[in-house]
């Protein structure tokens, strides 16, 4: 099976210009501050984590580079261009898989797929045989008249990846793409994330997997109540700790503070 | 099993009041309107309350048993004509946490309460009534109270009924078909010849020995009979044994039918022929319409509702033209039938079709966003839609009409046409801008009118009557100049201004939803409740 080669092969070289550069965002919900001067800057062809806890702003700041939310202030650059004034420019280069659903259940995981593909632009023929590859790669080709409706949520998440690579983009953005998808659609799911990072595309992804995010990203960012409170590669976020955190996990738990528990209730 | 239904009652209480705007006027509104409704009823009650102490026992004994029936009609016959069923426990929702069936069907039952109040108020109504009456014994009325359990259980198992019959692939339509029929027979009873001929049926099944609007009826007025209250508990026992058979049965299709999404809708397979008008056109708004097509046709409530606004809107027509010669008849419906036919499909259509047209694709409608195509392509695709369906709806109308040889000429036709032009351009423009600001998910597998909300539900009301005045004003003008041609040429006018209003209507709505999109999407990803709207 050719197909993730012959997906790339439009994805550009890297150049200087990062993939995402955000400069002091705010983003107000009800006087609460969902991301509060949050900066960060993601090089192009990086596999870039974005890790917080639940509630800390990183659902919202894929929404805002996405396009799905207005920031309050702050700049947001996604490929070198202003987000959302070139926000048509930037979504035919990009590659979203936001934590709600984009997919219609009224529609097979093929019918969604040719859709998805004529709307960035690509001519029938070839929306038709990308949706197939991409169907067979993905192994949702078994049932082709099943609706979308009728999919598991590893099979929902899968057609989403699918119709995130159909135009191949140059930036995927990501939230929880693994999240109820079994660890051999995980396992393909990531090997063609990688192929795509090989290639010159960048991914930028949350996830509460913390060992998925250690093995696959170059670069992680950490944030807490909407700021980035650590960023680096692995080896330079375990530098910012005490000594002692070896995993991911211990040094995420140490940088955003968390609590072990030690049998509090006698009910429990 | 106390304790567990007040618990949903609880949650039932907090989304509703979460989620509604509390300072909303459209629910001010609605919270008015509904008030005025039952207020009807409620004034009904009273006069019930306040004149049946002066009426004979002979008349009592007379009218009790048809007017019961009657109550029995309107509780069992209105849900199916509204294919609305009142408010019901989302089973999947609640079937996860250690909730008994016993419960869950006390609740069901209680929330049968929801499908028809109006009866309820009637019958406090008469048992205060008959209480005051000094010839009836003092607490035989409240045997009118058993009535309720009875119409409950049944209501339940007619519930049931419907709602897998719906589930059924192939009994769907048919059922609709059924539906449509059922709902003629009120009309054709009270406006036709036909009707003084089945009138004494009517009134010799009212009074027929044993049942249970009978017994209920002689039982109310006393002195209680022991046959009739041996009677009235195995009725009672009947509609609960029945209801509670058509309840398990529900609830073991659970996993069947309810949990496999949309499996019950159109075949994938039967889509295809849709693919080749839009290779006409270039994408993307062919993929988008395609998409469109594709979705509703598969969503079973939309085909019946596209059937209802096709067939319905004649069947329920014919009767009231009955009186006259519908081929050539002279009364105002006989000799408008098309228009009136029309507008009233268009009307049933109106709010998935034209007020709400994001609400079907609920959270999905992201994707327009995340897509490099501009909105008001997609708003325009919609729209295109909505009126492919409506073209398709007045021609199903005009093919009916001339079936059953109904009053069709050629200006009728075109006054029909044209009505229909008018009415969708405005309804469009409006839509357009409503669908923006007040956006709503819509769950395909539940009724859509009721989950509309208090603010779309003014909304579509106020949409009505506009509809109706602007076509209403040709009419005028017609009648005061005496003219056809002042008819079509006063919608020919408004259609004009109507196409201008919708150009800015719509560039409107489409900034509105860039600027707004964040709110938008935020609506119509709002999550779900354990009791249904029906």
């Amino acid at each position: 099976m050719s197909a993730v080669p012959e997906l790339v092969t439009a994805v550009t070289s890297p150049d200087d210009t990062p993939a995402i550069e955000i400069q002091d965002l705010h983003k107000i919900y009800d006087g609460v501050h969902a991301v509060d001067g949050l900066s960060v800057t993601v090089p192009q062809g990086c596999f870039f984590g974005f890790l917080g806890p639940n509630g800390a702003g990183k659902t919202t700041t894929i929404k805002m580079l996405m396009g799905l939310a207005r920031p309050d202030s702050g700049s947001i650059h996604v490929l070198g261009l202003p987000m959302p004034q070139q926000s048509l420019d930037i979504r035919r280069q990009i590659g979203p898989v936001p934590d709600d659903s984009l997919l219609f259940d009224y529609l097979t995981g093929g019918e969604y797929l040719d859709f998805v593909a004529r709307l960035y632009g690509l001519a029938r023929s070839s929306a038709r045989e990308r949706s197939r590859e991409l169907l067979e790669l993905l192994q949702l080709d078994e049932n082709p008249r099943k609706l979308i409706g009728e999919y598991s949520k590893g099979m929902r998440k899968r057609v989403a990846m699918a119709a995130a690579l159909i135009h191949s983009p140059r930036l995927f953005l990501m939230d929880e793409p693994f999240e109820g998808v079994d660890a051999v659609g995980a396992r393909l799911m990531k090997d063609i994330l990688r192929e795509q990072v090989h290639h010159g595309a960048t991914v930028f992804l949350t996830s509460h997997v913390l060992e998925v995010v250690e093995r696959l990203c170059d670069r992680i960012a950490i944030i807490s109540r909407g700021k980035v409170i650590a960023n680096g590669t692995v080896p330079e976020l375990r530098a910012q700790v005490a000594s002692g955190a070896t995993t991911l996990e211990d040094i995420f738990v140490q940088l955003v503070g968390g609590e072990r528990y030690s049998g509090k209730f006698d009910w429990l | 099993m106390w304790q567990q239904i007040r618990a949903i009652a609880w949650a039932q209480f907090r989304i509703a009041r979460n989620h509604l705007p509390r300072t909303s006027v459209g629910s001010v509104l609605m919270w008015m309107l509904s008030l005025l409704w039952y207020g009807i009823y409620a004034a009904l009650a009273i006069v019930l309350a306040s004149r049946l102490p002066d009426t004979s026992i002979p008349e009592l004994q007379r009218w009790t048993p048809p007017a019961l029936l009657g109550v029995f009609l309107f509780w069992q016959v209105v849900p199916l004509l509204t294919l609305s069923t009142g408010w019901s426990l989302q089973l999947n929702r609640l079937r996860a946490f250690p909730v008994s069936d016993r419960s869950l069907f006390g609740i069901e039952v209680l929330l049968r309460l929801t499908s028809a109040p109006e009866m309820i108020l009637i019958l406090t109504g008469a048992v205060i009534g008959l209480g005051r009456h000094h010839a009836v014994p003092l607490l035989s009325p409240l045997f009118l109270l058993l009535y309720i359990p009875f119409n409950l259980f049944l209501q339940l198992a007619v519930r049931e009924l419907i709602l897998y019959s719906f589930e059924r692939h192939r009994f769907r339509e048919l059922f609709a078909v059924l539906v449509i029929s059922i709902s003629v027979l009120p009309q054709l009873l009270a406006r036709t010849q036909l009707g003084h001929v089945l009138r004494p049926y009517f009134f010799a099944a009212a009074r027929g020995y044993a049942t249970p609007w009978r017994v209920t009826g002689s039982l109310s007025l006393g002195p209680p009979s022991a046959t009739d209250m041996i009677l009235l508990l195995i009725w009672i026992f009947a509609a609960y044994a029945l209801s509670r058979w058509q309840f398990e049965k529900g609830l073991r299709h659970e996993d069947i039918f309810r949990h496999s999404g949309p499996a019950s809708a159109m075949s994938a397979k039967k889509a295809g022929w849709l693919d080749g008008p839009t290779r006409l056109l270039k994408d993307p708004l062919a993929a988008l319409l395609q998409k469109e097509f594709r979705g509703l046709l598969r969503m079973p409530r939309f085909r019946v509702l596209f059937g209802m606004a096709c067939i319905f809107s004649v069947v329920v027509f014919i009767p009231v033209t009955l009186n006259h010669d519908i081929r050539h008849g002279s009364g105002f419906v006989s000799s408008n039938f098309l228009p009136i036919v029309n507008l009233y499909g268009l009307l049933l259509l109106s709010d998935v079709l034209l007020l709400n047209v994001f609400g079907l694709d609920r959270s999905a409608a992201q994707l327009y966003f995340v897509v490099p195509i501009p909105l008001a392509w997609v708003v325009r695709a919609k729209n295109l839609v909505a009126v492919a369906f409506i073209c398709l709806q007045t021609a199903a109308v005009l093919i009916i009409a001339l079936i059953i040889r109904a009053n069709v000429t050629l200006l009728s036709a075109l006054a029909g046409a044209a009505a229909s032009a008018v009415v969708t351009v405005y309804l469009l423009a409006l839509g357009n801008l409503a669908s923006i600001s007040m956006a709503r998910p819509v769950d395909p597998a539940q009724t859509f009118k009721r989950q509309a909300g208090a603010r779309m539900q003014l909304w579509i009301l106020l949409c009505g009557v506009g509809m109706y005045a602007l076509v209403g004003f040709a009419f005028l003008a017609r009648w005061a100049l005496q003219s056809d041609g002042a008819l079509l040429g006063i919608l020919l006018l408004e259609f004009a201004i109507g196409l201008i209003f919708y150009h800015i209507a719509t560039e409107s709505a489409v900034r509105r939803g860039l600027h707004e999109n964040e709110r938008m999407l935020n609506a119509l990803s709002k999550g779900a409740s354990p009791i249904s709207a029906g």
